[in-house]
């Protein structure tokens, strides 16, 4: 048996483990009915600080953290490593955003954040159109997770696009009969991989000389290359385009719909809380991924077909043992499918709440939701293959700066909804299209250059605007801009003119309600047999005039000793 | 009618709302770029550009750990 043949049956037999992990989750705290949308698409909001922990950590570090940052810092050094500034500077802000997201989507039942933007503006049309947005910058993102799993495929020597039509297939019909309890157990399996990943990063550059040796050679690597925007510091015309990647990037993070499931499927507000204080254990994690991208440039470390993407699946080829390599291997492709399905679940949910009950067929029943949720994620699925397809960039971290350039335009509906209903609904919307349109008009004018300043590509080649002498800037950034200014102003002239505003549906305290609040919605009663409705509260079309309060027998209650 | 019996209400986390503040210092800590944008001192053979935006993340931890702490109900 050679070593290659020794990395790939460890790593079949892994991934067979995890499938049939996926599918056994279904039984995973033996929900009453998976058929509810509650049930499959944000796993019965029963998760407590654990799980919630794997299942963050496994949706938002995900196959990106492992293979196209280190990718980007093989590439370019220093400039790859704004994974980790954007990573870390999202958390403070998690912490305020994500406990008031968990609470008012709780006290309504939201799972999306389209849900939220429209019940706060009073807007289904804002509901409708964050959702889209949310799905439309999704599949880019499920796309780089797809790109990381093709290129361990191909480290494999398994060529061709089959092998991952099949894991996405399989994926698929995972996701589709556990829906989010799929991914929660995965992330726990995923996770206790990881460490074995990091830790033996770690032996091998202790191994090879340690880091001063790596950062030495990685060092006289880029002194050697042409190109001036690469090295182990960021020239001063980058540091702009780092620091416009970092901001652009910290804000959308938490805008994505998949980072609200996880979010919302958490037991309680405190739960919440101690996540996102937790969190930055992660970029830990991310740090050493991108360091061990220079640690892949300092030994030579050369990728298959000019894929990037196989430098991290290379690395371990190259200097850890056959058994060893198929654990590493395995990890990755399980850090590519959970948010994949995560991801999915969450744009399918957008889909049904924001689209399909309010547009298409109001009275849809919990079942019938969940039969359409399980079908649009498929849809996204196959959409993000297309996407690989269609775009096919140099680095797949730009895939996720192109999908994040859209998501951020949903920033001031969604995030700064939470805190205020200032804005007017209409000036909303349009600065969100306004913003959409620039995004979209700006990325389609980068030309993706090849070595010494050729045009590879006209279209969709980057995400950063060059504003010449090397300054670049971030697209999303740019477009957010000019939709803030026209929301601002928007609103401003519309209260001017007395045109009426959407009627606010939440309450400030809605913000801030915890589990203990006798108005929030708790699945466990779904699960003990309480709800009176079937399906539960949670499934009554929430943007609509609220009630004052539910009359007093309807209150779902948990009772406590 | 329950807006009104909420303002009546105590607040228990409104007096402690200026430890909220201390969420701009892990905030703002990985945004000053020309600050640690350089190669020295280096921590194990680590420039100071990676170990700084390392130790961020210990630091983020730490303060939202406080604040969490500081400001629970």
């Amino acid at each position: 048996m050679s070593d290659r043949d020794v990395e790939l049956a460890v790593f079949a037999v892994l991934m067979g483990v995890m499938l049939v992990l996926g599918f056994a989750a279904a039984r995973w705290r033996q929900p009453q009915s998976i058929h509810s949308l509650e049930e499959w698409g944000v796993g019965g909001r029963a998760f407590g600080s654990w799980v919630t922990w794997f299942l963050l950590g496994g949706s938002m570090y995900t196959a990106y953290t492992f293979v196209a940052v280190p990718a980007l810092t093989y590439g370019v050094g220093a400039l790859g490593f704004f994974a980790v500034p954007f990573a870390i500077a999202t958390t403070p802000i998690a912490f305020i955003m994500s406990a008031r997201a968990w609470s008012v989507s709780h006290r309504h039942g939201f799972v999306t954040p389209g849900e939220m933007a429209g019940a706060r503006f009073g807007s289904p049309g804002l509901s409708a159109l964050v959702a889209v947005t949310g799905i439309v910058a999704t599949m880019p993102y499920v796309s780089v997770q797809l790109l990381s799993l093709q290129a361990v495929f191909k480290t494999l020597g398994v060529a061709g696009e089959w092998p991952l039509l099949v894991a996405v297939g399989l994926v698929s019909v995972s996701t589709f009969r556990s829906g989010l309890r799929a991914p929660a157990l995965l992330s726990i399996a995923k996770d206790i991989l990881l460490v074995w990943v990091v830790v033996s990063g770690v032996l091998i550059v202790a191994m090879s000389g340690g880091w001063g040796t790596t950062f030495r050679l990685a060092a006289d690597h880029f002194a050697r290359t042409p190109s001036p925007a690469d090295g182990l510091l960021l020239s001063d015309a980058g540091q702009v385009g780092y620091l416009t990647m970092v901001v652009g990037s910290a804000l959308s993070i938490f805008a994505y719909p998949h980072a609200v499931i996880a979010i919302i499927a958490a037991r309680d507000r405190s739960t919440v809380q101690r996540n996102t204080a937790a969190l930055p254990v992660y970029c830990l994690a991310l740090g050493l991924m991108g360091m061990l991208g220079l640690f892949a440039v300092a030994n030579g470390v050369v990728p298959i077909g000019r894929d990037l993407n196989t430098v991290t699946p290379q690395l371990f080829h190259n200097l850890l043992p056959g058994w060893s390599a198929g654990i590493a291997y395995a990890t990755l492709g399980v850090a590519a499918l959970i948010p994949a399905a995560v991801m999915s679940i969450a744009a399918a949910n957008a889909f049904t709440r924001s689209i399909y009950r309010q547009y298409l067929r109001p009275d849809a029943g919990p079942a019938e939701e969940a039969r359409v949720s399980r079908w649009a994620s498929l849809v996204v699925k196959f959409g993000a293959v297309a996407v690989i397809l269609l775009l096919d960039p140099a680095y797949s971290a730009e895939l996720q700066l192109i999908g994040g350039a859209v998501i951020l335009q949903t920033i001031p509906a969604v995030m700064f909804g939470l805190t205020t209903a200032w804005f007017h609904r209409a000036a909303l919307i349009a600065g969100l299209v306004t913003g959409l349109v620039v995004a979209v008009a700006l990325l389609y004018r980068i030309p993706q250059l090849g070595p010494g300043g050729v045009v590879v590509k006209a279209h969709f080649g980057g995400s950063s605007w060059s504003f010449g002498g090397g300054v670049m800037v971030y697209v999303g950034l740019i477009a957010l801009l000019a939709n803030l200014l026209v929301a601002v102003a928007g609103t401003v002239v519309l209260r001017l003119a007395k045109v009426p505003a959407g009627v606010d549906q939440t309450r400030p305290e809605d913000y801030t309600t915890d589990v203990d609040d006798p108005m929030v919605k708790r699945l466990d009663d779904l699960l003990d047999g309480l709800p009176r409705n079937p399906g539960g509260a949670h499934t009554r079309p929430p943007v609509r005039p609220l009630p004052p309060q539910r009359p007093v027998g309807t209150v779902y209650r948990r009772s406590r000793p | 009618m329950i807006a009104h019996c909420y303002q009546a209400m105590p607040q228990p986390d409104q007096r402690r709302r200026p430890l909220y503040w201390l969420l701009v210092v892990p905030t703002v800590a990985p945004l000053v770029v020309p600050l640690y944008n350089r190669l020295d001192p280096q921590l194990l053979g680590v420039p100071f550009f990676y170990w700084y935006q390392l130790a961020c993340a210990a630091l983020a931890t730490v303060v939202i750990s406080i604040v969490y702490l500081g400001t629970r109900r």
